[in-house]
């Protein structure tokens, strides 16, 4: 592109060089030839005017020779201008320069034979002049002699006619005259000395008057315009090879032209299909912007766009059930063609009255916004909708996967927000119906209490109010403390001490839950200096899917050398599954130290038996719900007596939470349990109790 | 404006009626640069430009004679004679070519030949410019009119030429009278028109009365030829070019005896009747020549100028 328009650029610079000298060599060329025209018709006049003068003064009594002289200085000075004229410098014009360079001999000839003329002429007019008063004045002499008037008569006359006439015929029997007239001389003593002058005067004009007619004869026969008018005629037909060589270059200016017109024409063209592709490409991005692609429904932000049109809307929010472990599972390409299925899914035809308008609002959240529809209608449509989804087979590469979905309904401004805040809570009851969002759920406060929340957290941890505290873990043999376990607490502006199930769960996503994790970590680390107890810590098998997290946690590790020996690490299951390969790196990470590992919470909700048997683990926590229920709930019972046999088996340290009383205690100690905490043998109380 | 335009036309009308007879008169002034033309008046007279410091231009050319030579023949540098008779630098600015054989075409050709002449003033163009540098005055003029440094040999032709061009004689009587500003006696106006009807004029003519043609020397009467003159023969070769020489002005005539080229006369008289036989045919009578002598006589104009 940019070579193109500086190859544009510099063809039409050059055509524009080419012009500019065309211009100068057209108008150098136009001047030279109309300075040497004018120089060629300066002598040519000069040449006219002297011819002119020589005739008048062959004809006129009188003549000013100046005139003829001067006449004869501007031809000559014309003559050299001429032939020093730049013109003939150029190669094409030597022959003509050598021309006019020969001429010079015929301008030297001309005036030689002028100057030879005007001699002449001078004698041969003083003769006629002469010879007419002598006869004026010798008029007496030849009343008294005929004779002589006989003699004399003739030759006056054939001169006189001669010179009338400029013909030479009539002189052809003067010189026959003559001699008669100077046979008569001898005869005639008296008229001696007229005779005398008259035959002097009259050989003279015999003899000269031819020379004079051959003198301007020879001026004539020079030619000298002829070869003049030839040499300029050559000059004009040598000129015209600069004609050629301007033709030549008007042809090159002319293509050169046209080659940059049709590249500046190319270019328009292509600029113009570049600028259809532009608004190609930009309408596509608007596309882009307002549809997903890969769903190619209406996105988030068309959503944002559309809400001000809408007329009495409604919106169905669905969330796909724990999309993310279909992705985990099976691959975001799997998910990407259940979300591009479940896009067609949801255009469910008997939502087509109420002018539905389809969304994919989030990673799988999905948005129906029907208009003037009352809740119940769409509940009924959005239950219909639901049985459609989960009786649906999504069938990717030959598996066929099935998935359930959350739905809730919402009319309340703000739309999305309110409907999103109903699927969470729908997500958290796990009720498997349609939610229909209502004020009077309180919805709204729960969200306020988590902002409320967040900037106590934001507060504490600029106050350094955030600090574990210690829950003694004794053994049953003796209830001997044998370690602590460190527990997150935070201290409220008010003095009240917040336990984590208040805010851990609210701050999950946020920096913060980083920040206390390593907080907790680090003073429970000094907090061991003073003691020579074991201490625990908790962490979420999902928090070692933070690098970052990790990479602090075992940061204060090397810091901390000497605890770290003495540190457990008490994993967390967590809902969404673990990379196990994570877990087991972390594990031999920190067992590097010589930390131990427990699980915590064993029994509850997703406990898996392979961690255990998988993970390289030291010690098993048997989850608090099962232990406070034991005594009056059989099955918890057998369950924590189960447990307590694997555990037992894999020859692992078992600790029991939530013990409250002595019965417990002793059930506990009976099923082989080694270790037990709970209220029973000490609450949680900050490090002071070390000390 | 008008008035001027007026004025002007007159001038014009006049100096164009002023012409007669193919005779027309000496413009009263001319136009010249004034510091160039005292240089070259100043280099004209200076006897450094000769060999041996004893010449200048000024010892033939001489301003109480007419611009011409007194003597027969010019005596140059050293003494060594010159060929020919002296011609008038004054009003040569008008003749067609320059010398007796016209062989040079102008001015500047002519001036700078006298100088090398060995016969004249025998000088090479260095050591003209030696001597000129060495004199500050000269310096200092020729950078003034020049711009330049040093002194070239064609700012001394240019210099003296520019007073050459300044050598006009106006006003003569008979000037004044071709202009209508005064009468001829009636002795001058019978020389006047015997030399009219004589045809003198058919050669002496134009605004020097002379000086614009060749013409042979006895062209009735042969003349006797001496082939150590240099004639028009002397470059053409040609025999009818023998004793052929430029037409000598007759301006200021009765200012410059001697005449001719081989100063054969000594006075106007016997060179009119010379004339009158040789190139005439005619012999003349004591009043045509006494006549004849009265009109060129009004033929003798003002000093130049820049002489006064």
């Amino acid at each position: 592109m940019n070579t193109k328009a500086i190859f544009t650029f510099v063809v039409g610079m050059v055509s524009l060089f080419f012009l500019f000298y065309f211009y100068l060599a057209q108008r150098d060329f136009e001047s030279n030839y109309k300075e040497t025209r004018d120089i060629f018709y300066a002598i040519d006049k000069s040449h006219y005017s002297l011819n002119n003068e020589i005739l008048k003064s062959s004809l006129y009594a009188y003549s000013n020779h100046d005139k003829i002289t001067n006449e004869l200085r501007d031809l000559k000075k014309h003559y050299l201008t001429l032939k020093n004229h730049k013109t003939w410098k150029k190669k094409h014009y030597i022959s003509v320069y050598k021309e006019i360079s020969a001429f010079n001999a015929t301008l030297q000839s001309y005036e030689s034979a002028v100057f030879d003329f005007m001699m002449l002429n001078s004698g041969v007019r003083n003769s006629f002049v002469f010879i007419t008063s002598l006869t004026n004045n010798s008029l007496k002499a030849m009343q008294s002699e005929p004779e002589l008037y006989l003699k004399l008569m003739p030759i006056i006359s054939d001169i006189t006619k001669t010179r009338l006439l400029s013909d030479l015929t009539f002189m052809q029997d003067l010189n026959i005259k003559i001699t008669q007239l100077r046979a008569y001389r001898d005869k005639n003593q008296n008229q001696l000395e007229l005779i005398d002058s008259f035959l002097l005067h009259a050989s003279f004009l015999e003899k000269n008057f031819p020379a004079l007619i051959e003198a301007l004869n020879s001026i004539e026969s020079l030619e000298f315009d002829k070869k003049l008018e030839m040499i300029e005629k050559r000059y004009i037909k040598a000129s015209k090879q600069d004609y050629v060589m301007l033709d030549k270059f008007v042809f090159v200016m002319v293509a050169l032209l046209v080659i940059a017109m049709m590249m500046i024409i190319a270019l328009l063209i292509r600029t113009d299909r570049e600028n259809r592709r532009l608004r190609e490409l930009k309408d596509s991005l608007r596309h882009a912007l307002s549809h997903d692609q890969l769903t190619n429904l209406y996105s988030r932000r068309r959503y944002e766009v559309m809400l001000r049109e809408f007329e009495n809307p409604t919106l169905i929010l669905l969330n796909i059930d724990r999309f993310k472990h279909i992705n985990d599972f099976y691959g975001t390409d799997v998910g990407n063609i259940i979300l591009q299925e479940l896009a067609l899914l949801i255009r469910q035809p008997n939502l087509n009255a109420y002018h539905p308008s389809f969304f994919r609002l989030g990673g799988d959240d999905f948005g129906i916004v029907l208009q003037d529809i009352s809740m119940q209608r769409a509940e009924l449509l959005a239950k219909d909708l639901k049985r459609k989804i989960e009786a649906h087979l999504f069938d990717v590469d030959g598996i066929g996967i099935n998935i359930t979905a959350a739905i809730a309904i919402n009319n309340v401004l703000p739309l999305f927000e309110n409907a999103d805040l109903a699927l969470m809570h729908e997500k958290d009851a796990h009720s498997g119906s349609i939610i229909l969002f209502s004020e009077s759920m309180g919805l709204k406060e729960h969200s306020k209490n988590n902002l409320k929340v967040m900037s106590e957290v934001k507060l504490a941890l600029e106050q350094d109010a955030i600090a574990p505290w210690f829950q003694p873990i004794v053994s049953l043999f003796d209830t001997q403390i044998i370690k602590y376990e460190a527990l997150v607490r935070l201290k409220r502006q008010d003095g009240s001490i917040s336990t984590p199930n208040n805010f851990l769960p609210i701050i999950m996503q946020t920096s913060y839950y980083h920040q206390i994790t390593i907080i907790v970590l680090q003073k429970t680390l000094a907090q061991m200096v003073y003691s020579n107890l074991r201490f625990s810590i908790n962490i979420s098998m999902r928090d070692l899917a933070d690098k970052k997290l990790v990479e602090s946690f075992l940061e204060q590790l090397e810091i901390h050398k000497e605890q770290a020996k003495r540190l457990d690490i008490e994993l967390l299951e967590s809902e969404e599954l673990s990379d196990l390969d994570l877990i087991r790196e972390f594990i031999i990470e920190v067992k590097k130290y010589g930390c131990h590992i427990a699980i915590d919470d064993f029994g509850s909700g997703y406990s898996n038996f392979s961690y255990i048997i998988d993970l390289p683990i030291d010690t098993l926590k048997i989850d608090g719900s099962l232990i406070s229920k034991m005594m009056v709930d059989r099955n918890k019972y057998i369950a924590v007596k189960s447990i307590v046999s694997f555990a037992a088996s894999l020859g692992l340290e078992i600790i029991a939470e939530y013990v409250e009383d002595l019965q417990t205690a002793e059930a506990l100690d009976d099923l082989g349990v080694h270790h037990a905490q709970g209220y029973y043998f000490g609450k949680p109380k900050p490090d002071t109790i070390l000390e | 404006m008008r008035i001027a335009i007026l004025i002007l036309s007159i001038l014009f009308i006049n100096t164009q009626a002023a012409e007669q007879d193919g005779i027309a008169p000496i413009p009263k002034t001319v136009k010249y640069n004034k510091n160039l033309a005292l240089l070259g008046k100043k280099l004209f007279s200076d006897p450094l430009l000769s060999k041996d410091k004893k010449v200048s231009c000024s010892s033939c050319h001489s301003f109480e004679h007419g611009g011409a030579d007194p003597r027969s023949v010019s005596i140059g540098s050293e003494g060594v004679k010159g060929n020919i008779q002296a011609l008038s630098v004054f009003n040569a600015r008008y003749n067609f070519k320059q010398f007796w054989n016209g062989r040079a075409d102008s001015l500047h050709e002519q001036a700078s030949r006298p100088i090398h002449n060995p016969s004249e003033m025998n000088m090479n163009e260095n050591e003209i410019l030696s001597r000129l540098t060495d004199i500050e005055e000269y310096r200092d003029q020729f950078k003034a009119l020049f711009s330049k440094n040093s002194i070239t040999f064609d700012m001394v032709v240019n210099a003296i030429v520019e007073f050459e061009m300044a050598l006009i004689t106006p006003n003569s009587p008979f000037d004044q009278y071709l202009r209508g500003e005064r009468n001829l006696t009636k002795e001058q106006a019978d020389g006047y028109r015997i030399f009219k009807e004589l045809g003198c004029v058919t050669c002496h003519n134009g605004i020097n009365l002379g000086g614009n043609s060749f013409q042979k020397m006895g062209l009735f009467v042969p003349y006797r030829y001496d082939p150590t003159y240099p004639d028009l023969y002397s470059i053409t070769k040609k025999e009818e070019h023998k004793n052929v020489y430029k037409v000598p002005m007759l301006r200021n005539i009765e200012l410059t005896a001697p005449y001719f080229h081989d100063a054969s006369a000594n006075n106007l008289e016997s060179a009119i009747a010379l004339m009158g036989l040789h190139d005439l045919g005619v012999e003349l009578s004591q009043e045509h020549i006494s006549k004849l002598t009265l009109f060129l006589k009004t033929l003798t104009g003002e000093k130049p100028e820049i002489l006064r």
